[in-house]
């Protein structure tokens, strides 16, 4: 470490923290000190590539598995999640809708679990620079308020889209996304690989190729392979972070700290600090995600742009989130293949996903091992199962504009690749454990960024939304 | 499940319990039995049979070859099973079809099917034949 106390400390170098420092930096003068510690590595786009293509490389060993990091209890569930620079934006699949406001208002609207702090108003110019920032493809009409363009123009459609679309409007879409639909000062167009984790082509945004500075600031130090355990706090400031480094133990001082790891470990540090807000590691979660295959006759389902073509929105809003859960329909064209003559690409593939509640039934807590939290997942509401069972009576009446022959529904996927709660967002300490600014209500000192803020789940992928909030927090706040 | 099939599957497990099983780790049963799966759904194409076969032998290279795996495919074979309604054989063709020139050669039946070598995502020319760099969207 460059000093003894640093203005800002930053965990992680994911969305969260990225978009933070981002917003920090360009409201803050050129003599603050910033220091990131980073749990994993540098490990380029270009080396992953590599290895991906069958080389072995020594940065292989920067690939940690999510499920050697914590202790999960529920072998049926997964929670897949990446460590290194960049986080999570080296394996998502650059799915970049916003929420619906309704998203914000579920108690209000109907009756179910807690409204943020906060309105889709509020964070609506933050989407707007975060898509920026991400150059997000997508169309001019969306079932959400938008102002302006999208920075790159949408995804072709295929066939079956363009169906849809002259039936649904702006409530099935070409779907705003971080993979490229041309080519821009730092990545490639998408390729429609459906293989996105690591894109075959450099089209979706990372940190990484997203030509922010913030990491080459000189303001800014950054330390790998610090992986941080609790902060020290002292009358409710919290004052050091201490992490483990190569085996050996350190802290660092700051004025200012800001947890942006998973919300796993932002829970995990938070307790073995000693936080005892009541809702701390409680109700976290993801959506559920279901396929389902669409034969379709004499109908193609060729020609689209990208993985996810589009989103549909038809079992999205509406009176029945007062008994059942949104569900945001992903249409994409990973290959499922026919293999009838001259049927083989007569298929469309829907993935539902359906939000899910927090319940405290779902909690992450320590364990002996400080550096690796417990994962406790007993299972999904009847909110979101209710929900399965009404899109399953309603898809096929949606779906009347097709040339259905069949549909077939394939098992639940085991993950979304989001982990959502933890650390959620309230007016109060009684209702929650961080303000609207993501600053924690007992320790005003610290921010909790991430997903892991949000008071509710939605329907929709949450990168964009968790990085909108970073910006906005960060702008209040500086 | 059908009588039909219910017998048709015990029957080979009860046939399997009679042979030594060391008989089948010499034994070529896996690949016999993935060949016909794919020549039996694809009958329609001209398929290279030394193309089946070497796409056969990369498909199951990586893969256990033993006595639990080969009487998996013999009963997907004899039970009726297809790309349907099994995973399996629903892979099995899905990368054979990815590991041609079929989709290259845009779906045209009357040209041979020929095997270029194991589909990869990251190596294969065409990774996804849903795109519109193969294909627009046309009504067929």
């Amino acid at each position: 470490m460059k000093y003894d106390k640093y203005d800002l400390i930053i965990v992680g170098t994911g969305f969260a923290s990225s978009f933070f420092l981002q917003k920090y930096l360009s409201k803050n003068n050129s003599s603050k000190k910033v220091l990131v510690l980073e749990r994993g590595y540098f490990y380029s786009h270009e080396e992953r590539l590599k290895v991906r293509r069958g080389e072995s490389l020594p940065d292989e060993r920067y690939e940690q598995k999510w499920d050697s990091l914590v202790q999960n209890f529920n072998p049926d569930k997964d929670w897949h999640f990446t460590t290194g620079f960049g986080g999570s934006s080296n394996c998502w699949w650059g799915c970049t809708p916003r929420f619906m406001p309704s998203d914000f208002k579920m108690k209000s609207l109907y009756g179910v679990a807690e409204d943020w702090p906060l309105s889709y108003q509020d964070i609506e110019p933050y989407y707007d620079e975060v898509e920026e920032i991400m150059k997000i493809s997508g169309p001019d009409a969306t079932p959400f308020p938008k102002k302006g363009k999208y920075p790159l123009p949408a995804h072709r459609f295929s066939k079956v889209d363009e169906i849809l679309h002259a039936k649904f409007g702006n409530q099935y879409i070409s779907q705003p996304t971080a993979r490229a639909s041309m080519a821009t000062e730092h990545r490639n167009a998408c390729m429609a690989s459906s293989t996105c984790g690591t894109c075959p082509v450099d089209a979706k945004f990372t940190i990484e190729n997203s030509g922010m500075t913030i990491y080459q600031d000189p303001r800014v130090e950054v330390i790998y392979g610090a992986e941080v355990y609790k902060l020290e706090i002292v009358n409710n400031v919290a004052r050091k972070v201490c992490y483990v480094k190569a085996n050996k133990e350190y802290t660092a001082e700051g004025e200012l700290i800001a947890l942006g790891a998973n919300p796993f470990f932002n829970s995990n540090i938070l307790l073995n600090s000693g936080d005892d807000n009541p809702f701390t590691g409680k109700g976290f979660g993801e959506q559920l995600g279901i396929q389902v295959l669409i034969y379709l006759d004499n109908l193609s389902n060729a020609g689209g742009s990208t993985w996810v073509n589009a989103n549909g929105y038809m079992l999205y809003d509406g009176n029945h989130r007062k008994d059942h859960a949104a569900c945001l329909i992903e249409v994409n064209n990973a290959p499922f293949i026919r293999f009838e003559d001259k049927k083989w690409l007569n298929i469309a593939s829907f993935r539902l996903i359906f939000e899910d509640l927090p319940l405290n039934d779902n909690y992450i807590t320590t364990s002996p091992n400080k550096l690796k939290p417990e994962v406790h997942f007993k299972g999904r509401s009847e909110y979101v199962e209710k929900a399965l069972k009404n899109a399953k009576k309603k898809l096929p009446e949606l779906l009347s504009c097709l040339p259905v022959e069949k549909l077939k529904y394939l098992d639940p996927f085991p993950n979304e690749g989001h982990i959502i709660g933890g650390t959620r967002m309230s007016n109060n300490a009684e209702s929650g454990v961080v303000d609207k600014h993501l600053i924690h209500h007992k320790f005003r000192n610290l921010f909790v960024l991430g997903a892991g803020a949000f008071t509710t789940y939605s329907a929709s992928n949450p990168s964009l939304t968790l990085s909108a909030l970073s910006l906005y927090a960060a702008d209040k706040t500086f | 499940m059908q009588r039909r099939k219910f017998l048709l599957l015990t029957g080979v497990s009860v046939g399997m319990v009679a042979i030594p099983p060391s008989l089948y780790f010499l034994s070529p049963d896996i690949k016999r039995f993935a060949e016909k799966l794919i020549e039996k759904e694809l009958s329609y194409l001209k398929l290279d049979k030394q193309g089946v076969s070497s796409y056969i032998n990369d498909y199951f290279g990586r893969s256990r070859n033993d006595v639990i795996s080969n009487m998996k495919w013999k009963l997907l074979y004899y039970g009726g099973y297809n790309s349907y309604n099994s995973n399996k054989i629903n892979d099995l063709l899905k990368y054979y079809l990815l590991s041609t020139d079929f989709f290259l050669n845009r779906m045209d039946t009357t040209k041979p099917v020929n095997y270029l070598g194991m589909f990869d995502h990251y190596k294969s020319a065409i990774p996804n034949p849903f795109s519109y760099l193969l294909l627009p969207n046309l009504k067929q």
